[in-house]
């Protein structure tokens, strides 16, 4: 009787039950997660983990975005969630350079440059992991630096030398292969 | 184009190729080719089922709370509605005054109550009974009451007073006296007498006709007490 009498006071938002939307997203989730860790467990432990994440730190944002951005929100936490998993595993830890590195990144060029978007694109998908998953976190979750080194358990200023070392890379990748991509 | 646009720009366009690479990441691996039969685990379902209880728990705590929150507010602001319009009905005001006797560290309160059926109308009352020597030195009437100084050549004095008894309330100390009930005639007098060595003083009370009397004096209650027993008409 009372959970009839609160489900009348849920508006339709409070109606949709995170249980169901794990049904729709679970199969594309956990391939993502697959697709990083190629362990099985692990790659379900990366889908836990990033629901658990959701439900608990990122609810009113979650709440805040269409379906597809939500969609789109659970399988890039679930990829980072199956990187983290990896690295931690595989003991990797990355030493974090002591100063971020002066990086004068520009691409004003490209926006005459069909080609040299398409470069970029190819760029950023051959970065490391570690580089593409705050590049990722950054520019689509629209996550800060300090939301960021939460999730990845690093500092703030690991963040930012992250993020700087990555443009770094992609300016070597543009002068490495004769593809200017700075002016 | 300054440096500050040409920043906004590269980060705009980074951030286009970002979700560009994404996306064509994203769509290889959803392709039809790729698309995997994914059968979880028990333990994880187990998990899953825990974990979305567990937020539902949380969720159902968060409504009651918020609902009994509103219901508590709006019954104490229904009952200080109620308990302010039941002070100010005078069946609840009649109702509380009461003949009662308050018993303090310092002092005892006589309340006294208008006896039901019993109209005051305005009457005169004096003693019969005075000691020789006793002359009336001085007489206040107030609308609450009226006050009977009598003194004597000797340097006693007895105060009589009386006023209806509605709303009348007499406080007298009882850390320097001792108090005794004598019921006569149906009527009950209340004497108190001084502790010896105190400078306080004798009083008699006592409710009769629906007026409250007091007599207070320097004099023996014993005789104080007789004073008050011939108290009646004056008119």
């Amino acid at each position: 009787m009372l959970h009839m009498y609160v489900a009348m006071l849920d508006s339709e938002e409070q109606r949709f039950t995170f249980e169901s939307f794990y049904q729709e997203v679970s199969r594309d989730c956990m391939n993502v997660a697959l697709s990083v860790t190629k362990n099985h467990a692990m790659a379900e432990d990366a889908l836990h983990d990033a629901f658990m994440y959701i439900l608990e730190k990122q609810k009113e944002k979650f709440f805040a975005m269409s379906f597809a951005h939500r969609k789109s929100y659970t399988i890039l936490t679930v990829k980072h969630r199956a990187i983290n998993l990896l690295n931690y595993e595989n003991h990797k830890n990355y030493l974090e350079e002591e100063q971020e590195p002066a990086v004068d990144f520009d691409l004003c060029a490209i926006l005459e440059n069909e080609e040299g978007y398409k470069y970029l694109i190819d760029c950023i998908s051959s970065l490391p992991d570690i580089y593409k998953a705050v590049f990722e976190m950054r520019y689509i979750l629209d996550m800060s630096n300090l939301e960021i080194s939460i999730f990845l358990g690093i500092t703030n200023k690991a963040v930012s030398t992250r993020i700087a070392r990555a443009k770094l890379m992609l300016l070597e990748m543009g002068v490495a292969n004769g593809q200017p991509i700075t002016c | 184009m300054d440096s500050q646009l040409r920043a906004e720009i590269t980060e705009a366009i980074l951030r286009n190729a970002v979700k560009d690479a994404h996306k064509r990441e994203m769509d290889a691996l959803f392709s039809e080719k790729a698309a995997q039969e994914y059968t979880p685990s028990k333990a994880h379902q187990a998990q899953m089922r825990a974990l979305f209880a567990r937020d539902r728990r949380k969720n159902m705590f968060v409504k009651i709370y918020s609902v009994t929150r509103r219901i508590a507010v709006i019954m104490l602001i229904t009952a200080t509605i109620l308990f302010g319009v039941l002070l100010t009905d005078y069946r609840v005001q009649a109702t509380i005054r009461e003949t009662i006797i308050g018993w303090y560290d310092r002092f005892t309160l006589f309340r006294f109550q208008q006896a039901n059926g019993f109209e005051t109308g305005e009457r005169e009352w004096f003693p019969e009974f005075l000691p020789d020597g006793f002359e009336i030195s001085e007489l206040i009437e107030l609308h609450i009451g009226r006050y009977i100084f009598l003194e004597h050549d000797d340097g006693y004095y007895i105060l009589f007073e009386y006023s209806p008894a509605a709303d009348t309330t007499i406080a007298v100390d009882n850390e320097f006296t001792t108090m005794k009930t004598v019921l006569l005639g149906g009527i009950e007098y209340f004497v108190l007498t001084p502790l010896p060595d105190s400078e306080h003083y004798a009083q008699v009370i006592w409710q009769m006709d629906g007026y409250a009397f007091a007599l207070l004096s320097n004099f023996s209650p014993d005789i104080l007490l007789q004073i008050a027993l011939s108290v009646g008409f004056a008119n």
